[in-house]
């Protein structure tokens, strides 16, 4: 993610946003304020701060070739913005997905159009004052993980192939094996260095690719479980007529769940509370509550967490 | 003699801080002996790049310290790591 572009109530929560969607520190950042808070009626919230930020490039690049790629056209109206603005848990804000143009869901339970929202960014689209450094190529970025990963397993005395998926957007590296020690308790060891290999590269090699990084196919049995007990959630919301709130998750997990259950007729998922607590709520057809009206189902179009 | 504390520990501390920062030739490490199979790292960086191994609200700082600490199991040790200019 070269650029990243945050909402919340004022522009120095959007800026702490944005921070913690780089994981750099203020100094080694710069911001552009999109959009000054806009007070309603009673102070209610009418309009998000917007910022954007990146990490400060440390030699000047001058890669256009993905320019084009990046910069599509809108596909919505401007308006769609003012959906995105009602949102009022501030964990959404991370829309650098926006400019993925993700190949989301229709726009059935409101997510999809959500996806269109935060393109809404194309409503500047006009030149920014500063000239913008474009995203490096893909293969610098996954160079750049290769690099890192084969280092980390070298440094830890672990003979293991490190590979790479990579397509337009996102790079999956596998740590083969079943490494224990690079997992760690609830992965949390697999989580601090899939963060180190998105800092290491982003730095190397800025872009808005997405970095994920999984040892022994770890990542991937989670999602299944995640995936299977998502559709036992949903079976319990239909065949009893009532919203199932899930335990609390991370991002990541949630949108596990929401992707999971995105394709399952019947029901859909919003998600409510906030961070650490934030769960999600499958939401059976017809309870007249499966809108995500209140933005909070905002989350999933923007990928990943916090990478955070 | 470092070697001979954490070994492995050490050479991922290295690693990492090599990568995130911007100067990795002004990395370097000391390492000490705090009581019984505990390690301290005292890491240097060029003054510019103490942001960059910390990071936002330690982030950076906290997923290094994860990583070496997993590390440093196979040199049963505990280690702890401290960032200085």
């Amino acid at each position: 993610m070269e650029w990243v572009e945050t909402t919340a109530k004022t522009v120095d929560e959007a800026k702490e946003l944005a921070l913690d969607k780089l994981g750099v520190d203020e100094t080694d950042t710069e911001f552009e304020i999109l959009e000054q808070p806009k007070q309603g009626l009673f102070g209610r919230v009418r309009g998000e701060a917007r910022v954007r930020a990146r990490v400060t490039p440390k030699s000047p690049r001058a890669k256009e070739e993905r320019r084009d790629r990046k910069r599509r056209p809108a596909k919505t109206k401007p308006e769609a913005d003012a959906v995105t603005a009602t949102v009022s848990d501030s964990e959404e804000a991370p829309r650098s997905g926006g400019r993925k143009v993700g190949p989301t869901q229709g726009g059935a339970n409101g997510r999809g159009r959500n996806g269109g929202g935060s393109e809404a960014g194309a409503t500047r689209k006009r030149p920014v004052e500063r000239p913008r450094a474009e995203d490096a190529p893909m293969e610098d970025v996954a160079n750049s993980v290769q690099e890192f990963l084969d280092g980390l397993t070298a440094a830890f005395g672990i003979d293991t192939p490190v590979t790479l998926e990579t397509d337009d957007e996102s790079i999956m590296a596998h740590i083969e094996g079943k490494h224990g020690l690079l997992l760690g308790p609830k992965a949390r060891t697999l989580d601090a260095i899939q963060e180190l290999t998105r800092v290491t590269a982003q730095r190397a090699a800025p872009s808005s690719v997405r970095i994920k990084v999984d040892v022994g196919g770890y990542r991937e049995a989670r999602r299944e479980a995640l995936a299977s007990f998502a559709q036992q959630a949903a079976d319990r919301a239909m065949a009893e007529g009532i919203e199932v709130v899930l335990e609390p998750m991370n991002s990541a997990d949630r949108k596990v769940i929401h992707d999971a259950l995105t394709e399952v007729a019947g029901v859909s998922t919003r998600s409510a509370g906030n961070d650490p607590s934030r769960r999600v709520v499958v939401v059976p057809d017809g309870t007249g509550d499966d809108n995500g009206v209140d933005g909070s189902d905002v989350e999933d179009s923007s990928g990943d967490d916090h990478a955070s | 003699m470092s070697e001979a504390l954490a070994p492995t520990a050490e050479a991922v501390l290295l690693h990492l801080c090599r990568s995130v920062v911007s100067m990795p030739d002004e990395v370097s490490i000391e390492t000490s002996s705090v009581g019984d199979d505990r390690v301290r790292f005292d890491v240097t960086v060029n003054k510019e790049d103490m942001g960059r191994v910390i990071g936002r609200r330690g982030r950076v700082a906290s997923a290094i310290r994860t990583v070496v600490g997993a590390a440093a199991a196979k040199d049963s040790v505990s280690t702890e790591v401290e960032f200085v200019e």
